[in-house]
């Protein structure tokens, strides 16, 4: 991560893990956010919402209908590039999870967690 | 000194789950059908999980990554996802196989009908699973499967003629497309993609790290060669059944050598070791399904996370459990939802082998500890055979109506 | 879609069909090497292009692997890019 190093971004930085401060598992890097000339990383994309635009475009329509409509905030969420820490063997953010937003499918108070046998 | 103990202890645990009901089923009537001409296919895919299981292992321990991990960085989410959608009906077919499995075994053990015992059993697995820690599981699944070990005692007692089954260790080809079908099979069967995408989890699991890469190439390798020798034993008493003529497709005429040879202690042995095989067997293949799911999609996931740190992982391996037990209550024989299992698991297994050889062998994840010479060599070598059985394997299934001639 | 001040997200680039001005297809777009600045952010720098894309994801690109900078990017429309050879 030295200045000038250089990164391929779908061999090291697309689809891989992402990690909180606290290590806790919050989702992949379903997308990449570039703004510029040359283009600039401004942030991280995750989220179901975000599958279709992986698909090819023949299976998008399907996926779309699958996945929902993107509603950011809710099925997408936007990481600022700030937030990350590093990349290594994973994206490690500078923040816990749920400050992102992220990882709500495992979060205790997600109503579908509360709802388990086990809670 | 507490090293090697801890060490010895893994092999022991590799040895005794290392066979499953696709072992179960397919080495007792290839010994059968075909004597002891197909020793040699049980040892190359017992050489084949050895190489992937180490590659998979060692790709864990150094990049901290597991299977699908790999598989959706490598693949991209695309093909990624038809890894994962392959990946998690095979899984489901194995786990109903195995509880099909386990609940025959209840069945000769005690008395009440077969979809109680289904039911029984997968609640006993949840049980099992909820109460002890991941290693504790292992163990227990591991240790207990050592029974099996009555059946290499019953080879050796019955004495079989040792010039005859030397000779099975040479390939041969007797031509026959029943022959060919069990070639697949056989080694399917040893190589089940399951086993090895547990493997790389648990190595998460247990913590393994760099230090743990001896402990990864001693399980694998020796751990696994022994339990060849397991998988071996099952050929050699499968042909015993030949001059009775019973149908070694029915589990329980599995055990019955070992009753044979040593009375009522080496059945309930021989039934006892396959419970505890095929149980641990139906626990890493669930798990299996739950792991890959959650890698993919970035979840948190693992037992030793646990149900509230992990709820998603932890839900869904219910679900998968709850699915399975529908496939086994649906009236299908589970030893052809094995057949069906072992089959599709080797013609689903490029997509997921390649992948992890691929990043084996990278040096910019793996560093000093990529694919040598020889991992690489044998690494490309089976990718070859397994691509030549993924294509054979169901025009040979449909050709021999499902293995029965 | 010119790369304004708008935001444009990475999978819309992998996978579009690369020509040059001559309208010679090049390939797709099958990954793009970038290089981290001292502030920490990632800019990038080349597209690499070619055939069998999925083979290259596969492999991964070699670390010495160059493709068109992006000087030579002349334009980005919804399902091509245009370069200068």
């Amino acid at each position: 991560m030295r200045s000038g190093e250089p990164i391929f971004i779908a061999h090291r930085l697309l689809d891989e893990q992402i990690l909180d401060s606290e290590g806790r598992r919050c989702g992949r890097v379903d997308d990449i956010e570039l703004r510029g000339t040359p283009p600039r990383i401004t942030a991280l994309l995750v989220g179901v919402a975000l599958y279709p635009r992986r698909l090819p475009r023949r299976l998008r329509g399907l996926a779309r209908r699958l996945a929902g409509p993107e509603r950011w905030g809710a099925n997408a969420m936007r990481v600022p590039w700030e937030e990350v820490d590093e990349v290594d063997t994973a994206v490690h953010l500078r923040g816990k999870a749920e400050e992102l937003g992220l990882g709500n499918g495992d979060h205790p108070e997600n109503w579908m967690v509360k709802r388990l046998p086990w809670n | 000194m507490r090293a090697i103990f801890k060490i010895a202890l893994g092999i022991i645990a590799a040895l005794g789950g290392f066979l499953d009901i696709g072992d179960l089923v397919f080495n007792t009537q290839a010994g059968a059908l075909f004597r002891y001409d197909l020793l040699w296919a049980v040892v190359l895919g017992t050489a084949g999980i050895a190489v992937y299981a180490e590659m998979c292992g060692r790709v864990a321990a150094v990049t901290q990554r597991p299977v699908f991990d790999v598989i959706r960085m490598r693949l991209g989410f695309g093909m990624g996802l038809v890894g994962l959608i392959a990946s998690t009906l095979v899984n489901l077919l194995t786990v109903a196989a195995e509880l099909g499995g386990l609940a025959i075994i209840l069945e000769l053990l005690f008395d009440a009908t077969f979809s109680m015992f289904v039911v029984v059993a997968a609640i006993g697995l949840v049980v099992v699973v909820a109460l002890l820690p991941f290693g504790g599981i292992e163990r227990l699944f591991g240790y207990c499967g050592l029974m099996m070990l009555v059946f290499i005692a019953t080879a050796l007692h019955q004495g079989p003629d040792w010039g005859e089954v030397a000779h099975g260790f040479v390939p041969s080809f007797s031509g026959s497309t029943l022959y060919l079908y069990f070639v697949v099979g056989v080694f399917a069967a040893a190589l089940m993609p399951y086993e090895v995408h547990f493997y790389s989890s648990g190595a998460i699991e247990e913590g393994w790290t760099e230090s743990s890469l001896r402990e990864n190439r001693l399980n694998a390798i020796v751990g696994y060669s022994l339990g060849g020798i397991l998988a071996c034993a099952l050929v050699v008493s499968g042909f015993l059944f030949h001059p009775v003529g019973v149908d070694p497709s029915d589990l329980g005429t599995v055990a019955l050598p070992a009753q044979g040879a040593f009375g009522e202690t080496g059945l309930l042995l021989a039934l006892g070791g396959m419970m505890f095989c095929i149980g641990g067997a139906a626990v890493d293949s669930s798990f299996s399904a739950s792991y890959n799911l959650a890698q993919f999609l970035g979840w948190e996931w693992g037992r030793y996370r646990g149900p509230r740190k992990a709820p998603r992982f932890t839900a869904s391996w219910l679900v998968f459990l709850f699915l399975a037990m529908l496939i086994v209550l649906s009236g299908i024989n589970p030893v052809e939802i094995t057949e069906y299992s072992v089959v599709f698991s080797v013609v689903a297994l490029p997509l997921t082998y390649l992948p992890i050889l691929m990043i084996a062998g990278d040096r910019s994840f793996m560093g000093k500890h990529a694919n040598g010479r020889v991992s690489t060599l044998l690494g490309w070598a089976y990718f070859a055979l397994i691509v030549v059985l993924a294509v054979a394997a169901v025009p040979l299934l449909l050709a021999t109506n499902g293995g029965g001639g | 879609m010119e790369l304004t001040g708008e935001p444009q997200a990475f999978s819309e680039l992998i996978g579009l069909p690369v020509s040059d001005q001559a309208g010679r297809s090049l390939g797709r777009v099958f990954e793009a090497r970038a290089h981290w600045e001292r502030d920490g952010s990632i800019v990038l720098d080349e597209l690499m292009v070619g055939r069998r894309a999925l083979l290259r994801r596969l492999r991964g690109p070699r670390p010495d692997a160059h493709g068109f900078p992006w000087e030579s990017v002349i334009e980005v429309g919804r399902d091509r890019i245009v370069v200068r050879r």
